[in-house]
Protein backbone atom coordinates (compact mmCIF):
# COMPACT_ATOMS: atom_id res chain seq x y z
CA UNK A 1 0.00 0.00 0.00
CA UNK A 2 2.82 2.65 0.98
CA UNK A 3 4.05 1.73 -2.91
CA UNK A 4 0.69 2.45 -4.73
CA UNK A 5 0.73 6.02 -2.06
CA UNK A 6 4.07 6.81 -3.29
CA UNK A 7 3.45 6.39 -6.74
CA UNK A 8 0.18 8.21 -6.33
CA UNK A 9 1.88 11.17 -4.43
CA UNK A 10 4.44 11.34 -6.85
CA UNK A 11 1.89 11.40 -9.61
CA UNK A 12 -0.16 13.89 -8.22
CA UNK A 13 2.65 16.24 -7.87
CA UNK A 14 3.45 16.19 -11.00
CA UNK A 15 0.50 16.66 -12.33
CA UNK A 16 -1.26 19.37 -10.22
CA UNK A 17 2.07 21.40 -9.58
CA UNK A 18 5.12 20.53 -11.65
CA UNK A 19 3.59 20.41 -15.28
CA UNK A 20 1.34 22.95 -14.97
CA UNK A 21 4.31 25.44 -13.81
CA UNK A 22 6.85 23.88 -16.73
CA UNK A 23 3.32 24.65 -19.05
CA UNK A 24 3.36 28.08 -18.47
CA UNK A 25 7.15 28.88 -17.88
CA UNK A 26 8.92 26.93 -20.57
CA UNK A 27 7.38 27.95 -23.77
CA UNK A 28 9.58 26.13 -26.09
CA UNK A 29 7.48 22.97 -26.50
CA UNK A 30 10.54 19.95 -27.33
CA UNK A 31 12.64 21.59 -24.70
CA UNK A 32 9.17 21.55 -21.89
CA UNK A 33 8.41 17.92 -23.39
CA UNK A 34 12.36 16.85 -23.20
CA UNK A 35 12.97 17.75 -19.56
CA UNK A 36 9.55 16.53 -18.60
CA UNK A 37 10.21 13.08 -19.80
CA UNK A 38 13.43 12.96 -18.04
CA UNK A 39 11.86 14.02 -14.45
CA UNK A 40 9.10 11.23 -15.00
CA UNK A 41 12.23 8.97 -15.61
CA UNK A 42 13.72 10.15 -12.66
CA UNK A 43 11.10 9.78 -10.27
CA UNK A 44 10.19 6.64 -11.77
CA UNK A 45 12.92 5.31 -11.26
CA UNK A 46 13.17 6.46 -7.67
CA UNK A 47 10.22 4.95 -6.98
CA UNK A 48 11.49 1.18 -8.20
CA UNK A 49 14.39 1.64 -5.89
CA UNK A 50 11.78 2.77 -2.74
CA UNK A 51 9.87 -0.38 -3.69
CA UNK A 52 12.74 -2.53 -3.90
CA UNK A 53 14.39 -1.21 -0.59
CA UNK A 54 10.99 -1.39 1.27
CA UNK A 55 11.14 -5.38 0.13
CA UNK A 56 7.99 -4.98 -2.23
CA UNK A 57 9.62 -5.83 -5.64
CA UNK A 58 13.18 -6.93 -6.53
CA UNK A 59 13.76 -6.23 -9.96
CA UNK A 60 16.14 -7.19 -12.58
CA UNK A 61 17.13 -5.22 -15.90
CA UNK A 62 19.38 -6.77 -18.93
CA UNK A 63 20.28 -5.18 -22.10
CA UNK A 64 19.77 -2.04 -21.36
CA UNK A 65 23.62 -0.92 -23.04
CA UNK A 66 21.45 -1.44 -25.99
CA UNK A 67 19.78 1.42 -25.34
CA UNK A 68 22.27 3.55 -25.56
CA UNK A 69 22.68 5.70 -28.87
CA UNK A 70 19.07 4.74 -29.99
CA UNK A 71 17.47 6.52 -32.36
CA UNK A 72 14.40 6.61 -34.63
CA UNK A 73 13.61 3.25 -32.76
CA UNK A 74 10.19 1.25 -32.35
CA UNK A 75 10.56 0.49 -28.57
CA UNK A 76 8.07 -3.33 -27.93
CA UNK A 77 7.35 -4.71 -25.26
CA UNK A 78 4.64 -7.35 -24.02
CA UNK A 79 2.30 -6.05 -21.38
CA UNK A 80 1.86 -8.69 -18.79
CA UNK A 81 1.38 -6.10 -15.35
CA UNK A 82 0.12 -2.35 -14.85
CA UNK A 83 3.93 -1.87 -13.83
CA UNK A 84 5.36 -2.37 -17.18
CA UNK A 85 4.84 1.58 -17.86
CA UNK A 86 6.88 2.75 -14.52
CA UNK A 87 10.14 0.69 -16.00
CA UNK A 88 9.82 1.55 -19.72
CA UNK A 89 9.10 5.27 -19.04
CA UNK A 90 12.43 5.02 -16.63
CA UNK A 91 14.21 2.92 -19.10
CA UNK A 92 13.40 4.69 -22.10
CA UNK A 93 13.69 8.64 -20.77
CA UNK A 94 13.07 10.48 -24.37
CA UNK A 95 10.83 8.22 -25.56
CA UNK A 96 7.17 8.89 -27.16
CA UNK A 97 4.07 7.18 -26.01
CA UNK A 98 1.21 7.09 -27.37
CA UNK A 99 -1.82 7.51 -24.57
CA UNK A 100 -5.27 7.25 -24.53
CA UNK A 101 -7.49 10.13 -25.94
CA UNK A 102 -9.56 10.78 -22.89
CA UNK A 103 -5.79 12.18 -20.89
CA UNK A 104 -5.65 15.01 -23.56
CA UNK A 105 -9.22 16.02 -22.13
CA UNK A 106 -9.56 15.05 -18.44
CA UNK A 107 -9.03 18.18 -16.43
CA UNK A 108 -6.56 16.41 -14.45
CA UNK A 109 -4.21 14.70 -16.67
CA UNK A 110 -4.61 17.01 -19.91
CA UNK A 111 -1.87 19.03 -19.00
CA UNK A 112 0.26 16.37 -18.16
CA UNK A 113 -0.38 14.39 -21.54
CA UNK A 114 0.27 17.80 -23.64
CA UNK A 115 3.19 18.66 -21.36
CA UNK A 116 4.91 15.45 -21.93
CA UNK A 117 3.74 15.55 -25.88
CA UNK A 118 2.32 12.30 -26.08
CA UNK A 119 0.31 11.09 -28.74
CA UNK A 120 -3.45 10.53 -28.56
CA UNK A 121 -4.76 7.41 -29.65
CA UNK A 122 -8.37 9.00 -30.48
CA UNK A 123 -8.23 8.87 -34.40
CA UNK A 124 -6.32 5.93 -35.63
CA UNK A 125 -4.52 7.48 -39.22
CA UNK A 126 -4.10 10.09 -37.42
CA UNK A 127 -2.37 8.37 -34.49
CA UNK A 128 -0.53 5.85 -36.88
CA UNK A 129 1.25 9.49 -39.29
CA UNK A 130 2.42 10.83 -36.10
CA UNK A 131 3.74 7.83 -34.80
CA UNK A 132 5.56 7.18 -37.89
CA UNK A 133 6.65 11.38 -38.50
CA UNK A 134 8.43 11.23 -35.19
CA UNK A 135 10.20 7.87 -35.64
CA UNK A 136 11.21 9.28 -39.17
CA UNK A 137 12.68 12.86 -37.22
CA UNK A 138 14.70 10.00 -35.01
CA UNK A 139 12.81 9.90 -32.31
CA UNK A 140 12.08 6.67 -29.98
CA UNK A 141 8.39 5.22 -29.46
CA UNK A 142 7.18 2.87 -26.73
CA UNK A 143 4.52 0.94 -27.24
CA UNK A 144 2.72 -2.12 -26.31
CA UNK A 145 1.63 -4.42 -29.72
CA UNK A 146 -1.48 -6.09 -27.65
CA UNK A 147 -2.89 -2.59 -27.12
CA UNK A 148 -4.07 -3.95 -23.99
CA UNK A 149 -2.86 -5.91 -21.06
CA UNK A 150 -1.80 -9.75 -21.51
CA UNK A 151 -4.39 -11.99 -20.20
CA UNK A 152 -2.44 -14.66 -17.53
CA UNK A 153 -1.78 -17.82 -19.32
CA UNK A 154 -3.20 -16.74 -22.98
CA UNK A 155 -1.09 -16.33 -26.04
CA UNK A 156 -0.26 -13.01 -26.55
CA UNK A 157 -2.42 -11.51 -29.46
CA UNK A 158 -0.32 -8.72 -31.28
CA UNK A 159 -2.22 -6.07 -33.40
CA UNK A 160 -0.50 -5.56 -36.78
CA UNK A 161 -0.31 -1.91 -35.88
CA UNK A 162 2.75 -1.51 -34.27
CA UNK A 163 4.55 -3.63 -37.07
CA UNK A 164 2.68 -1.37 -39.58
CA UNK A 165 4.17 1.47 -38.01
CA UNK A 166 7.83 0.05 -37.84
CA UNK A 167 7.80 -1.31 -41.69
CA UNK A 168 6.43 2.14 -43.09
CA UNK A 169 9.18 4.36 -40.89
CA UNK A 170 11.55 1.65 -41.41
CA UNK A 171 11.93 1.93 -38.09
CA UNK A 172 14.25 -0.63 -36.28
CA UNK A 173 12.35 -2.41 -33.44
CA UNK A 174 14.18 -3.08 -29.78
CA UNK A 175 12.12 -6.02 -28.13
CA UNK A 176 11.76 -5.66 -24.51
CA UNK A 177 10.48 -8.45 -22.97
CA UNK A 178 8.89 -8.55 -19.58
CA UNK A 179 7.69 -10.91 -17.16
CA UNK A 180 5.98 -10.36 -13.50
CA UNK A 181 6.05 -12.88 -11.18
CA UNK A 182 3.92 -13.72 -9.19
CA UNK A 183 1.57 -11.57 -11.45
CA UNK A 184 0.47 -8.34 -10.20
CA UNK A 185 -1.91 -5.52 -11.74
CA UNK A 186 -2.91 -7.90 -14.19
CA UNK A 187 -5.85 -7.28 -16.72
CA UNK A 188 -7.99 -9.98 -14.58
CA UNK A 189 -6.85 -8.98 -11.22
CA UNK A 190 -8.28 -6.26 -8.83
CA UNK A 191 -5.17 -3.69 -8.45
CA UNK A 192 -5.56 -3.99 -4.35
CA UNK A 193 -4.89 -7.88 -4.67
CA UNK A 194 -1.28 -7.87 -3.67
CA UNK A 195 0.62 -10.96 -3.90
CA UNK A 196 1.68 -12.47 -0.35
CA UNK A 197 5.30 -13.25 -2.27
CA UNK A 198 7.31 -10.53 -3.08
CA UNK A 199 7.15 -9.89 -6.70
CA UNK A 200 9.99 -10.46 -9.11
CA UNK A 201 9.90 -8.11 -12.04
CA UNK A 202 12.09 -8.99 -15.14
CA UNK A 203 13.21 -7.10 -17.79
CA UNK A 204 15.39 -7.98 -20.53
CA UNK A 205 16.58 -5.58 -23.53
CA UNK A 206 16.95 -7.94 -26.58
CA UNK A 207 18.52 -7.64 -29.90
CA UNK A 208 17.56 -5.06 -32.34
CA UNK A 209 15.58 -5.78 -35.35
CA UNK A 210 16.72 -4.71 -38.96
CA UNK A 211 13.25 -4.32 -40.34
CA UNK A 212 14.84 -4.43 -43.99
CA UNK A 213 15.20 -7.37 -44.30
CA UNK A 214 11.36 -7.98 -43.78
CA UNK A 215 10.60 -5.74 -46.38
CA UNK A 216 13.02 -6.97 -49.21
CA UNK A 217 11.74 -10.69 -47.93
CA UNK A 218 7.76 -9.58 -49.35
CA UNK A 219 5.69 -8.71 -51.66
CA UNK A 220 4.76 -5.77 -50.40
CA UNK A 221 3.97 -3.81 -47.01
CA UNK A 222 1.26 -5.19 -45.77
CA UNK A 223 2.86 -9.14 -46.18
CA UNK A 224 6.57 -7.49 -44.19
CA UNK A 225 4.31 -6.18 -41.45
CA UNK A 226 2.21 -9.49 -40.86
CA UNK A 227 5.90 -11.55 -40.89
CA UNK A 228 7.30 -8.75 -38.65
CA UNK A 229 4.41 -9.32 -36.24
CA UNK A 230 4.60 -12.83 -36.31
CA UNK A 231 8.29 -12.21 -35.17
CA UNK A 232 8.11 -9.82 -32.44
CA UNK A 233 5.31 -12.06 -30.85
CA UNK A 234 7.36 -14.81 -30.96
CA UNK A 235 10.20 -13.49 -29.75
CA UNK A 236 8.07 -11.44 -26.66
CA UNK A 237 6.21 -15.30 -26.17
CA UNK A 238 9.42 -17.09 -24.87
CA UNK A 239 8.65 -18.11 -21.42
CA UNK A 240 11.78 -18.63 -20.21
CA UNK A 241 13.49 -16.39 -17.80
CA UNK A 242 17.02 -16.30 -19.26
CA UNK A 243 20.18 -17.26 -16.53
CA UNK A 244 21.61 -14.05 -16.54
CA UNK A 245 18.17 -12.32 -15.75
CA UNK A 246 17.26 -14.29 -13.00
CA UNK A 247 21.04 -14.45 -11.75
CA UNK A 248 20.19 -10.09 -11.54
CA UNK A 249 17.59 -10.21 -9.41
CA UNK A 250 18.01 -7.70 -6.93
CA UNK B 1 -14.56 9.21 -58.41
CA UNK B 2 -14.29 13.22 -57.33
CA UNK B 3 -15.40 15.01 -54.34
CA UNK B 4 -19.44 15.20 -54.87
CA UNK B 5 -22.19 16.06 -52.66
CA UNK B 6 -24.98 13.06 -51.46
CA UNK B 7 -27.37 14.14 -53.55
CA UNK B 8 -25.06 12.80 -56.68
CA UNK B 9 -24.19 10.16 -55.25
CA UNK B 10 -26.44 6.39 -54.91
CA UNK B 11 -25.52 4.04 -52.37
CA UNK B 12 -24.84 1.65 -55.42
CA UNK B 13 -22.21 4.29 -56.75
CA UNK B 14 -20.56 4.78 -53.34
CA UNK B 15 -20.07 0.87 -53.04
CA UNK B 16 -19.12 0.29 -56.03
CA UNK B 17 -15.86 2.86 -55.15
CA UNK B 18 -15.39 0.79 -51.69
CA UNK B 19 -15.21 -1.95 -54.13
CA UNK B 20 -13.08 -0.67 -56.33
CA UNK B 21 -10.73 0.14 -53.62
CA UNK B 22 -10.57 -3.03 -52.13
CA UNK B 23 -9.86 -4.80 -55.34
CA UNK B 24 -7.24 -2.08 -56.52
CA UNK B 25 -5.07 -1.12 -52.85
CA UNK B 26 -5.81 -4.49 -50.77
CA UNK B 27 -5.51 -7.19 -53.29
CA UNK B 28 -9.07 -8.67 -52.38
CA UNK B 29 -10.61 -10.91 -55.04
CA UNK B 30 -14.00 -9.21 -56.99
CA UNK B 31 -15.54 -12.63 -57.18
CA UNK B 32 -15.68 -12.72 -53.21
CA UNK B 33 -17.08 -8.93 -52.76
CA UNK B 34 -20.75 -8.99 -51.42
CA UNK B 35 -22.24 -5.93 -50.13
CA UNK B 36 -22.66 -8.08 -46.88
CA UNK B 37 -18.98 -9.33 -47.24
CA UNK B 38 -17.42 -9.22 -43.76
CA UNK B 39 -13.87 -7.20 -43.81
CA UNK B 40 -12.29 -9.22 -41.90
CA UNK B 41 -13.36 -12.97 -41.79
CA UNK B 42 -14.45 -12.95 -45.74
CA UNK B 43 -12.01 -10.79 -47.08
CA UNK B 44 -8.60 -10.90 -45.44
CA UNK B 45 -8.83 -7.59 -44.55
CA UNK B 46 -7.85 -6.22 -40.80
CA UNK B 47 -7.77 -3.79 -38.64
CA UNK B 48 -4.90 -2.06 -40.09
CA UNK B 49 -6.63 -2.30 -43.36
CA UNK B 50 -9.88 -0.57 -41.95
CA UNK B 51 -7.50 2.61 -41.44
CA UNK B 52 -5.98 2.92 -44.78
CA UNK B 53 -8.96 2.49 -46.47
CA UNK B 54 -10.52 5.18 -44.67
CA UNK B 55 -7.82 7.26 -45.16
CA UNK B 56 -7.93 6.50 -48.63
CA UNK B 57 -12.27 7.50 -48.41
CA UNK B 58 -11.01 10.66 -46.53
CA UNK B 59 -9.02 11.40 -49.76
CA UNK B 60 -12.27 11.12 -51.58
CA UNK B 61 -14.56 12.81 -49.62
CA UNK B 62 -12.40 16.05 -48.59
CA UNK B 63 -12.92 15.62 -44.91
CA UNK B 64 -11.92 13.02 -42.28
CA UNK B 65 -14.55 10.48 -41.97
CA UNK B 66 -15.45 10.11 -38.04
CA UNK B 67 -12.90 8.04 -36.26
CA UNK B 68 -14.84 6.77 -33.39
CA UNK B 69 -17.19 4.66 -36.13
CA UNK B 70 -13.70 2.97 -37.36
CA UNK B 71 -14.30 0.00 -35.11
CA UNK B 72 -18.35 -0.34 -35.84
CA UNK B 73 -16.94 -1.75 -39.10
CA UNK B 74 -17.61 -5.32 -39.97
CA UNK B 75 -18.50 -5.17 -43.67
CA UNK B 76 -18.86 -3.28 -46.84
CA UNK B 77 -22.08 -2.12 -46.39
CA UNK B 78 -20.93 -0.54 -42.90
CA UNK B 79 -18.23 1.03 -44.90
CA UNK B 80 -21.13 2.36 -47.23
CA UNK B 81 -23.01 3.64 -44.65
CA UNK B 82 -20.23 5.52 -42.82
CA UNK B 83 -19.26 7.06 -45.86
CA UNK B 84 -22.81 7.59 -47.13
CA UNK B 85 -24.09 9.60 -44.03
CA UNK B 86 -20.71 11.63 -43.52
CA UNK B 87 -21.70 13.49 -46.71
CA UNK B 88 -25.10 13.64 -46.03
CA UNK B 89 -23.93 15.58 -42.44
CA UNK B 90 -20.77 17.43 -44.80
CA UNK B 91 -18.36 15.74 -42.11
Amino acid sequence: MLAFALFGTISLVLSIVVFPLFWIIVRNRTYRSTISRDLVSTCFGLLIQVVNRLGVLRYSITGDEKIQGLSGCLILANHPSLIDAVFLLYMFCDANVVAKHTLFSNPFTMVTARVLNYIPNRDPSFMMEECIQRLKAGQNLVVFPEGTRSVPGQPLRFSRGAATIAIRARASCLPVSIQCIPPVLTKTMPWYRIPKKRVSFIVEVLDLIDVRKFVENSPNEKMASIALNDYLRDVLSQDAISDIASDNLG
Amino acid sequence: MEKQTTDALTEHDIRDHIVRILVEKFDVDANKIRPNSNLFDELGIDSIDVIDLIVLLNDTVGFRLPSEKYSDIRTIDDVAVLLKDSLANGS
